[in-house]
């Protein structure tokens, strides 16, 4: 009665000391990853140049900056938590609700397009140049810098966009309530003189502003 | 009857509850304080790219029927060079001839803007769930590492150095000099 007990227990321990050693070796999942979602892969695709600028920029300032952006809609008619707050006495309207967390950098400095050969005036070893005043340059809020921190409901990619915008629009806001414009255009003014003096000039004069 | 009356009970005080936990407000988290860096760089190139993201999540096992999607990014690219690498050693002036040293040319941003991403086409199973907003976007980081992976490819560094010559080249003319000749640090591979 014990023996085919043994063996029957002895065959198991036998199987899953194997398994063991195989999810060791990495040839079979672990009993960890049995219920672990498969991780979802892009296929490789090439990248298509559409179109090439000339740009002159003298870039100045970077800003990282971190915004919380949200926002909530009625659930719709006929879905799950609409109908869960129907049956539940006393619930307030069920609404959906998406927060997204949006790590972006703002990029500051001067557009050097907008230069004249009336704003640079060269004589013997003296210089002197007139910059256009710093702005905002540039806005980045990359995929890989956003979380979605509660997303409840259906959210459309037209909406998300839409809070992406304003993400964007708050990290310029506050950049510009930091007085990072002003800060950057004085940094312009340094690094002009610097790469001027540089160039041989002993007197250098950089201004910005028209 | 009493039991039905016992499980009738039960099941509205699991609605109840449901609903309570469905309802709760989690609070979102504060917003961290910018952190400033100064940067000493002259951006010569900007580069408009599109790339296609492609994905089907049918791997999982005990997922019913799979789904797939489609979406194109648009991407801005921009280079140019750090002016703080350039050190006095690396200009050369005789008379009217200078020799710039010019450190290598170096991608300054990687812009992918909300605006210029679509979904073109999604197919989900009857079972499965749509692609939500935190999934696309791991989607669209995997794509964002294919483009920091690929950018030396599409010859952006290349047209640096040719949209920064011509640039600098034209203030050196100006400011009176006749031979002008520069040069490019060697290219190092990107991290």
């Amino acid at each position: 009665m014990i023996r085919p007990v043994i063996k029957t227990a002895g065959v198991l321990l036998a199987i899953a000391l194997i398994y063991w050693l195989c999810s060791r070796a990495g040839w079979l999942p672990s009993p960890s990853r049995w219920f672990s979602a498969a991780p979802v892969t892009i296929d490789e695709s090439p990248i298509l140049v559409r179109e090439i600028r000339k740009i002159s920029q003298l870039v100045t300032l970077n800003a990282q900056d971190e915004v919380v952006v949200s926002a909530v809609k009625p659930s719709p008619p006929g879905s799950a938590r609409q109908i869960v707050t129907v049956f539940t006495p006393g619930a307030p309207p069920s609404m959906d609700h998406l927060v997204i967390i949006v790590k972006g950098q703002v990029l500051l400095g001067t557009e050097l397009k907008g230069l004249t050969v009336d704003q640079l005036f060269i004589k013997g070893d003296s210089i002197s140049l007139r910059l256009p005043v710093a702005g905002i340059l540039d806005i980045q809020t990359n995929p890989s810098d956003t979380e979605t921190f509660i997303e409840e409901g259906s959210w459309s990619p037209a909406e998300v966009t839409a809070l992406k915008e304003k993400a964007r629009a708050l990290l310029a806001e506050r950049v510009k309530a930091k007085g990072l414009p002003e800060r950057a255009n004085a940094q312009a003014l340094k690094v002009m003189e610097t790469f001027l003096k540089t160039m041989g000039y002993k007197k250098v004069t950089v201004l910005s502003g028209n | 009857m009493l039991y039905f009356k016992h499980y009738a009970g039960a099941l509205l005080l699991l609605v109840m509850v449901t609903g309570l936990i469905s309802c709760r407000q989690e609070e979102p988290p504060l917003q961290k304080v910018l952190e400033v860096r100064n940067l000493s760089d002259l951006a010569t190139t900007e580069y408009h790219i599109t790339k296609i993201v492609k994905a089907s999540d049918d791997k999982t096992w005990y997922k019913l029927g799979d789904r797939k999607i489609l979406m194109s990014v648009e991407a801005v690219l921009k280079a140019g060079i750090d002016l703080s690498k350039l050190q006095p050693e690396d200009v050369i002036i005789d008379g009217k001839n200078i020799t710039l040293n010019l450190p290598a040319p170096k991608l300054i941003s990687l812009n992918l803007p909300p605006s210029g991403i679509k979904v073109e086409y999604q197919e989900i199973g009857a079972l499965r769930d749509p692609f939500d907003n935190a999934a696309r976007d791991a989607l669209l980081a995997q794509a964002e590492k294919q483009i920091r992976r690929d950018i030396a490819a599409t010859g952006i560094f290349t047209e640096t150095e040719n949209n920064t010559r011509t640039l600098i080249t034209g203030f050196l003319q100006h400011a009176g000099y006749n031979n002008i000749t520069i040069r490019f640090s060697p290219q190092t591979p990107l991290p």
